[in-house]
């Protein structure tokens, strides 16, 4: 029953998940580096089922139990690859902030062609969206894409950890009196409703799987919202 | 576990399982690409854990090192103080992780190995790629890193063979590579980051190569040394201990944890001797201070900069990582593994009996912390 020659590969693995668990703040990608020693010794185990199960010698045909054992390890394997499908799927709902980043980059180029009026874009990305999402190369694919059309296209990010929240939102407010926003003309935003905005679209996420009527459940995670005087008051804003 | 002799090597070779057996081993390494592929293709955008290191391909693809470097190294000791402000003549690159540092400090060799062969990639394409396209393309080459280092240890494993001495004969099997990617390609969070721009996936990579060159070593072991308990050292050891403290001293401090352990397993079954240990380590790790430090020191602007050393302090002496959330004793093991392994934890309890305990332990804490509660992936 207990094969000692994965057992130094395995203990290992377990001495540094046990060695681990001290530290408080704990994550499942801390543990990558070991997954592939618990995988070969899993990989172990179902071989020598397999060969339990599987090899007939002029002694002996397979036992019942072995052949059982087998059938219920191939049996895991297709379990855990229909969960992580699944894993998958939900996964694609993560990411709200670069999704809205894509829909506001080709509203923008659609806009464009009605008004050929040079006007300078100015997107805020709040902390959500930065953290789902919104990268430099997506950031810059949507600078290169409107150079052309627009005067400028100049970004903003609050930054990626809650604590940047009130330091970001702080140093934007020009006057006390404006709201901190005004300069912008887009906002990459959690918040559903801004003072002197209106929301052109939604990016869905915050994904939940919902077991009995076997479907993914999204909310509105991150708003699009565009300036009110962005369209009429493009004087002002160049 | 031993590796085939020339002859037995023939013989099997003719046998009609030997393609049987081939073919599944194909399978399983292309379901493994499609999988990983697949996770590549539908979520192409990146979460804050992964923020990092994308901005800094991002900023070491179309900025390059070349300005950091300078002003760090080269620049004239007047301006040495005057790195936030840029002279007329030479601005410096509006870094990302300059304004936004981040929590902790991690290296740039990653992103750097990754953004100079993308530059390269990029020679050869008649077109400027787009940023999205360098983005991807990053994912991609990284993805193939992974890739490459998972199948080179089911390699190895393939040409090894598990036999049963029966009464009567030998009974080989030569699945033990195949199922080794079939688990993999079952599992979600191996496929799912094998393309994702995080220090725990360059750090698996090394790991990876490290058990790969640790079974390679095992498998070719004579018995008769093994049974005589004489040192079994040999060059693949000394790699495999070489790629462990790689990993450990350029992306993750924390794998000393299993740097340790493997450490441990490697002496009690004497697959490395003190000396060879002690030195291996000291040449390793100061090869990987030589690749992290000057880099780390030249981008983030600091002196003698090791950016894992630093982590290292942040974690263990000034114990801050806990700012940032606290999870049971037993997290690892009721919630963390289930979910990384999925079912190969059950696959465990068949073949050791204490195992099964670990589980039914398990089992016990996930009914009492609510069972059917949806879970966040």
């Amino acid at each position: 029953m207990f094969d000692g020659t994965w057992a130094p590969f395995l203990l290992p693995a377990l001495g540094f998940v046990a060695l681990y668990s001290f530290l408080g703040h704990k994550e499942v990608r801390f543990l990558f580096p070991a997954l592939p020693l618990f995988n070969l010794c899993a990989a172990a185990g179902l071989d020598r089922l397999h060969i339990a199960a599987m090899t007939t010698t002029k002694d002996k045909s397979p036992t019942k139990l072995a052949r059982l054992l087998y059938a219920a390890g191939l049996a895991s394997l297709v379990a855990s690859l229909a969960a992580s499908t699944t894993f998958g799927v939900v996964s694609t709902w993560n990411y709200p902030g670069g999704q809205a980043l894509d829909q506001l980059g080709r509203h923008l180029a659609r806009q464009e062609q009605q008004r050929h009026v040079a006007m300078n874009v100015r997107i805020f990305v709040d902390v959500s969206a930065a953290m789902t999402g919104v990268s430099l190369f997506g950031q810059r694919q949507v600078q290169q894409t409107l150079e052309r059309d627009y005067a400028s296209v100049v970004f903003v990010k609050a930054g990626y950890e809650t604590q940047h929240r009130i330091d970001g939102e702080s140093s934007l407010s020009s006057s006390p009196t404006s709201s901190p926003y005004a300069t912008f003309s887009h906002l990459l935003t959690e918040l559903a409703s801004v003072e002197g905005f209106h929301t052109i679209g939604t990016a869905r996420g915050n994904p939940r799987l919902d077991l009995k009527r076997l479907r993914i459940i999204t909310e509105d995670a991150i708003y699009i919202q565009q300036n009110d005087q962005w369209l009429d008051d493009s004087k002002a804003m160049q | 576990m031993t590796t085939m002799g020339k002859q037995h090597r023939q013989e099997y070779e003719n046998n009609n399982d030997y393609h049987f057996y081939l073919w599944w081993f194909r399978f399983s390494k292309v379901l493994c690409t499609v999988i990983a592929g697949a996770h590549l293709l539908a979520c192409p955008y990146s979460k804050v854990e992964e923020s990092f290191h994308v901005q800094a391909t991002h900023d070491l693809y179309y900025y390059g090192v070349q300005d950091a470097v300078n002003a760090f190294y080269f620049s004239n000791p007047n301006n040495n103080n005057d790195t936030t402000t840029s002279s007329p003549s030479h601005s410096l690159p509006p870094y990302d992780h300059w304004e936004y540092p981040g929590v902790v400090p991690r290296t740039f060799f990653g992103s750097f190995v990754l953004a100079q062969a993308c530059r390269i990639v990029g020679c050869f394409v008649p077109l400027s790629l787009t940023p999205l396209q360098v983005g991807f393309l990053a994912r991609l080459l990284l993805l193939l890193l992974s890739l490459s280092q998972l199948f080179g240890l089911a390699d190895t494993l393939q040409q090894t063979t598990t036999t049963t001495t029966t009464t009567t004969g030998v009974s080989s099997s030569r699945m033990i590579g195949t199922y080794f990617l079939l688990i993999a390609a079952a599992q979600f969070h191996g496929m799912f980051y094998a393309s994702r721009l995080l220090s725990n996936t360059f750090a698996t990579i090394f790991t990876t190569r490290s058990l790969a060159y640790w079974v390679r070593s095992v498998a070719t072991t004579t018995t008769t040394k093994a049974r005589s308990k004489q040192s079994t050292t040999n060059l693949q050891m000394i790699g495999a201990a070489a790629d462990m403290v790689l990993a450990t001293t350029i992306f993750r401090c924390d794998c000393l944890l299993l740097l340790f352990c493997c450490g441990l397993s490697w002496l009690v079954t004497r697959r490395l001797t003190v000396p060879i240990a002690i030195i291996t380590g000291i040449v390793a790790g100061v090869l990987g201070l030589a690749v992290s430090v000057p880099l780390d020191s030249a981008m983030w602007r600091t002196r003698y900069y090791w950016p894992e050393g630093i982590v290292l302090y942040y974690n263990t002496i000034l114990n801050k990582s806990s700012d940032y959330g606290v999870s049971a004793w037993h997290w690892y093991w009721s919630h963390a593994l289930p979910k990384a392994l999925l079912f190969t934890y059950v696959k465990f309890a068949s073949k050791y009996v204490y195992w099964a305990c670990v589980l039914l332990f398990c089992v016990y804490i996930r009914v009492r912390n609510g069972w059917l509660t949806p879970q966040k992936c």
